[in-house]
């Protein structure tokens, strides 16, 4: 065990040199040293492989060794040391956290296109958790989830149009007519659909960039910026806020619950290289607010649940009403961004309303539907 | 207590992540406007209230720890060590990788166990600025998996909460 432990020292040393060369920017060393890392913690844990009995030594040099492998890009082998690692006898906790962990390798897996090749206008939009199964996913949450795409991919072509944003109308028939979205029969993988945008040319963009290649360009960078919580950068990208503001709740709607929807993922191809998009942070853990934005913070917070029964959006700024179990309204501003594409679909459902206390109203910052 | 205590390390730290660690925890409690000085409150298992003090943050180290989520989690980590070093017999001894980070586990110094065994869990929740209520939610989800697991690894549990600084920490 002393041999093993000086091994597994050696990884957890090389895994720190990754991590601070990450944390400097040092992209290229940070994963040299942990692919290192990962060597150095398999050969820790392969020592323990019949020890069965050496738990949680063996599970939790299993899980090390799996985690840097994924971290590596080595889903296989990933997969391969949480199969050892649940053949054996770990404690509940360790065997509920291999099978997260093995969730995830499936989840890589599933981004892979099998064979299928995606134009520069197309992407893949899959789903995984509790209520996905192989080839089959619960309505609501699949439904739900393309119809907000649809929304942010149509948002993000008016504002790259520098259109100004359109709190309540329709999209421009044009616009739908220039933009056409398609999808895809479902796939088998978590569950998986294809998207495709339609684009005739006949808006160019700056530098002769396709707007459907250059909508579906910002989609993916503005979900890994908001991935990696970089808020700051993010935010910069709008020069509009109330985009800002729609996309991050559309962000919010689409991104996984924690429970029945695991994870999110996007792939598409940029050039030869396959990019993905995981979102695995679940909904509610999502840092939503950046720098310029912390003023709310301090406010007093209020939550209330009822029916969603009033909507006045005449104004920038709509107000609605919702009804609690006592039959007493509340009146809501909802700030603009907000009303056409978060709040209008859960008109006359009931909802949980997240919001801070201000001269008699409640300002919204967050509203979502309670499952019937 | 000394954030700077980090960059000594520990057996299960090196001195160069304790630096680190201490340098996202520094960088979480200037960003929330304090200086060197602030009280933390603690409550839960312990009750008392600690003087923080750090060494000032440089504007390449903010830079570095531009990414939100990731330092508040660390310089909880970062703050959580330092809390049970000073408030408990453990020390942090081992850690493993988990996910993309770090699995913390506690021991005492005289023993000589086996990797692992006869350790407890270190599980630490960081949250930027929350109310008390965000304080009770992160915890009553810790307890949550834990029970719903019937966890048979002991877990010293620890809340870090930067706006108005505050610990919570639970045995379990």
């Amino acid at each position: 065990m002393i041999e093993i432990s000086k091994i597994h020292e050696m990884a957890m040393e090389l895994a720190d040199k990754a991590y601070i060369a990450r944390l400097h920017g040092d992209t290229e060393s940070a994963e040299v040293f942990t692919r290192e890392a990962f060597e150095k913690e398999r050969e820790a844990a392969l020592h323990l492989v019949g020890k069965t009995e050496s738990e949680p030594s063996r599970s939790v040099l299993y899980r090390s060794a799996a985690s840097l492998a994924l971290e590596c890009g080595e889903p296989r082998e990933a997969e391969r040391l949480i199969g050892f690692a649940l053949s054996g006898k770990p404690p509940d906790e360790i065997a509920e956290e291999l099978r997260d962990l093995l969730e995830k390798v499936n989840f890589q897996r599933h981004l892979s296109l099998r064979g299928l090749k995606l134009g520069p206008g197309e992407f893949q939009f899959s789903i995984w958790g509790k209520l996905v199964s192989f080839g089959m996913a619960q309505s609501e949450e699949f439904i739900s989830r393309v119809q907000d795409i649809e929304r942010l991919i149509y948002r993000t072509a008016e504002r790259k149009l520098e259109k100004p944003f359109r709190e309540a109308g329709r999209k421009k028939k044009e616009l739908e007519k220039e933009l056409e979205l398609y999808v895809s029969v479902p796939r088998a993988a978590s569950f998986a659909v294809s998207f495709r945008l339609g684009s005739s040319g006949q808006y160019m963009l700056p530098g002769m960039m396709d707007l459907s290649e250059d909508v579906i360009n910002e989609v993916f960078e503005c979900f890994d910026l908001l991935n990696a919580a970089k808020l700051d950068p993010l935010e910069k990208r709008f020069k509009d806020k109330t985009y800002y503001t729609n996309f991050i709740k559309l962000a919010q709607k689409i991104a996984p619950d924690g429970e029945n929807i695991k994870s999110v993922g996007l792939t598409r191809f940029k050039g030869n290289e396959q990019k993905n998009v995981v979102l695995s942070t679940p909904r509610n853990q999502i840092v939503t607010y950046s720098k310029s934005e912390k003023s709310m913070v301090g406010a007093k917070q209020v939550k209330v649940q009822g029916t969603l029964r009033f909507a006045d959006d005449t104004k920038k700024e709509g107000i609605i009403k919702v009804i609690d179990q006592h039959n007493e309204p509340h009146r809501i501003k909802v700030p603009s961004g907000m009303m056409a594409d978060i709040v209008r679909p859960m008109f006359d459902f009931e909802v949980m309303v997240t919001g801070y206390q201000r001269k008699g109203l409640i300002i919204l910052e967050d509203i979502e539907r309670i499952p019937e | 207590m000394d954030l700077n205590g980090l960059k000594q390390g520990a057996p299960g730290i090196t001195p160069e992540f304790g630096g680190c660690l201490a340098q996202a925890a520094a960088v979480c409690l200037e960003e929330q406007g304090h200086s060197n000085g602030v009280p933390m409150t603690i409550d839960g298992q312990f009750e008392t209230t600690f003087s923080m003090f750090w060494s000032p943050t440089t504007n390449q180290v903010k830079k570095c720890w531009g990414d939100l989520e990731v330092t508040t989690e660390h310089g909880a980590y970062g703050v959580a060590i330092l809390l049970v070093l000073k408030l408990t017999e453990y020390r942090v001894i081992e850690r493993s990788r988990k996910g993309t980070g770090f699995d913390f586990w506690l021991g005492r110094p005289e023993r000589s166990d086996p990797l692992f065994q006869g350790k407890a869990r270190l599980e630490v929740s960081g949250i930027r600025n929350g109310d008390n209520k965000a304080i009770d939610d992160r915890v009553k989800s810790k307890i949550k998996r834990f029970d719903e697991f019937k966890s048979t690894l002991p877990a010293i549990i620890v809340v870090v909460e930067f706006s108005n600084p505050r610990s919570r920490i639970v045995n379990k």
